[in-house]
């Protein structure tokens, strides 16, 4: 998929910053708990529940607790607009769900007219920017007043996978109209391989390494001296 | 231009100061700390007083004592009480040529002097204690240092000299939980500078009772300030007869933090070969070092290259400081104030070492909070508690806020 190197960028920035908010972490790990989650509560033969009523009943459960967990974080503005609308540092992030569950899916195959929201987004961003790189006319250079900043796409996508063994992969990307979906996309969650990052009940997870702020401190071994009190 | 000098009015403002008295127990280097600790050049001091410059320089090395009125304008300038200046406790200075400052080109001399005699003042408030509290014994390990090559150490090297120095210090694999509880461990005694000293970066010094480390706020970022307690302690370790500030001596400390904190063989696997801020951001909370220092150890293991390196620190410049993904809190010290605890009610405790170090209150308290006080807010008489279970200490300052 050819994508574009300003908005790469711009898209890597944005991903250190939701990281460093905490946001992406957020909606990440809701996406990875919640799906696990519903997956070992499905029930297709004893409940009636179908592919359909996971993904919604997922949708909505990520959509929620996003609203909640959010809602005390500096500078975020979560709401439940339809889907989850989540808006730090002058960018707006959507999500959706991707209703494919095989693992050979692929990102650049979305189409985003069958969602409002999602399309809607794309347009947004497609409005907003309109680079000269990669077109017929890069020779010639801009139009007067063409939007030829990429600081200027707003809005996010963050797409999810969710796979039969409870496992997920998540992607953020700039969304944009036309045959390439995206101005910029990539894999923020899953695993280096993009396989799926949790394990599904019943596998042995491998442990992550331990965080420096999680291990035990060092012993401080203070004593009173023996044979004096205060004021002595 | 400047005022003639109205010799009759000098003389009779001489003949009633001398007719007060002049102060008997007077100690001069206590006046040289306070001014000092004020960053006043004796020339403003002595302006601000009304004593001639030479006067203030009498003063201090003992060759006259001010008169009693003098002494209490002085008091009142430095913003110390009178008895600041009393003699009959001693404070050791600390010579300035055994400080590791870093910037010295961009601090003054004043600055750095200001900061040097507020480590004077934490090392007297801290015999003090040590007269009833016996503190972790200074456990520095010697490291396997080749003789008379300090300014040929390089990289390999200096690398060996962190991974020994992690292995003395008992570091298991993986990141260093929390480098000031490490260095306080060992002996070293951690304050913070206050916000008038600001200009000037972390520094160590070992001539004092202790070994002494001063750290920053450092804009409030816990992994650069974890750098700078590990950089530190490569002083510490590394640069026993070293003249200090050179930009060698300090790029050896730097190397030396980096593999501290990071060892080059358990970390190297895990940097991006790219400028992947996700990743960094992962090795950043594993590792408790800052996405600059990342960075810099992604280039110098040779997993990123040169341009992509700079192109890395300008995005890190853009995003400045405090960086991107806070790590929580600063590492605060904690020896000085569990040690006041066991002293009882920290108000009696404090007073106690005012007495015993001869300084004022005011001062004790500025040197307890800055080594870690404010950070711990018991609720309950520790010495009791420590008494009958003396495991409690080993823990973290927040086992201490549970009791009640």
């Amino acid at each position: 998929m050819i994508e574009d190197l300003g908005a790469q960028t711009l898209l890597n920035e944005t991903v250190a910053e939701w990281t460093g908010g905490d946001v992406l972490d957020v909606i990440c790990g809701l996406v990875r708990t919640v799906w696990r989650t519903n997956v070992n509560r499905h029930e297709p033969a004893r409940l009636g529940d179908d592919a359909v009523s996971l993904g919604v009943q997922s949708s909505r459960n990520v959509c929620n607790l996003a609203v909640r967990q959010l809602a005390d974080v500096p500078g975020v503005r979560a709401r439940d607009a339809k889907t989850l609308e989540v808006t730090y540092r002058g960018r707006v992030l959507h999500t959706g769900k991707i209703g494919s569950r095989s693992r050979s899916w692929d990102v650049s195959s979305v189409d985003w007219s069958l969602s409002d929201v999602r399309e809607t987004c794309a347009k947004a961003n497609t409005n907003a920017y309109l680079p000269v790189e990669g077109t017929l006319f890069e020779g010639v250079g801009p139009l007067p007043g063409q939007p030829v900043d990429p600081k200027e796409l707003r809005h996010l996508l963050l797409m999810w996978q969710g796979f039969d063994d409870g496992s997920t992969r998540t992607w953020l990307g700039f969304p944009r109209l036309g045959d390439v979906p995206w101005f910029a996309v990539m894999l923020v969650d899953g695993g280096s391989d993009g396989r799926g990052g949790v394990a599904a009940d019943g596998e042995t997870p491998v442990p992550p390494a331990s965080d420096f702020d999680t291990l035990a401190e060092p012993a401080l071994d203070v004593v009173r001296r023996s044979g004096r009190k205060p004021g002595a | 231009m400047n005022q003639p000098i109205d010799l009759t009015s000098a003389r009779r403002r001489a003949t009633a100061r001398r007719s007060a008295g002049v102060a008997v127990d007077f100690d001069p280097a206590r006046l040289a700390l306070a001014r000092r600790l004020a960053a006043l050049p004796r020339t403003q001091l002595g302006r601000m007083v009304g004593v001639t410059p030479s006067a203030i320089t009498q003063y201090e090395k003992g060759q006259t004592k001010p008169t009693l009125p003098v002494l209490d304008r002085l008091a009142e300038v430095l913003s110390v009480p009178v008895q600041f200046f009393r003699a009959g406790y001693p404070v050791p200075g600390l010579p300035t040529g055994g400080a590791h400052f870093r910037s010295l080109r961009s601090t003054t001399a004043l600055e750095r002097d200001r900061a040097l005699s507020f480590g004077e003042l934490a090392l007297a408030v801290i015999a003090a204690v040590e007269l009833h509290v016996e503190l972790p014994p200074v456990r520095l390990p010697e490291l396997d240092i080749p003789a008379d090559s300090t300014e040929d150490l390089d990289r390999p090297e200096i690398e060996r000299l962190a991974g020994q120095a992690r292995e003395l210090l008992g570091v298991a694999r993986g990141p260093v939980p929390h480098v000031v509880r490490l260095l306080e461990a060992h002996g070293v005694a951690v304050v913070r500078l206050e916000a008038a000293s600001r200009n000037v970066d972390a520094f160590s010094h070992q001539q004092g009772c202790r070994p002494l480390v001063l750290l920053t706020t450092g804009k409030g970022d816990k992994a650069r300030s974890r750098f700078d307690a590990a950089h530190e302690l490569g002083h510490l370790l590394m640069h026993h007869d070293v003249e200090p500030g050179s930009r060698l001596v300090e790029q050896q400390a730097h190397a030396f933090a980096a593999e501290f904190l990071a060892p080059a063989v358990q970390i190297v696997d895990d940097l991006p070969d790219r400028l992947d801020w996700t990743v960094f951001h992962k090795l950043k909370r594993r590792w408790g070092i800052s996405l600059k220092a990342l960075v810099m150890r992604a280039h110098t293991l040779g997993r990123i290259s040169g341009s992509t390196y700079q192109r890395g620190m300008r995005q890190l410049t853009t995003w400045g400081l405090p960086e991107p993904g806070p790590l929580g809190p600063l590492e605060a010290p904690v020896l000085l104030p569990r040690a006041v605890e066991l002293l009882g009610p920290h108000n009696t405790a404090l007073e106690q070492l005012a007495t015993d170090s001869g300084l004022p209150l005011s001062q004790v308290e500025r040197i307890w909070r800055a080594a870690g006080g404010d950070d711990l807010r018991p609720t309950v008489n520790l010495a009791a508690t420590h008494a009958a279970n003396p495991d409690r200490l080993s823990g973290n300052g927040n086992d201490m806020k549970l009791e009640e």
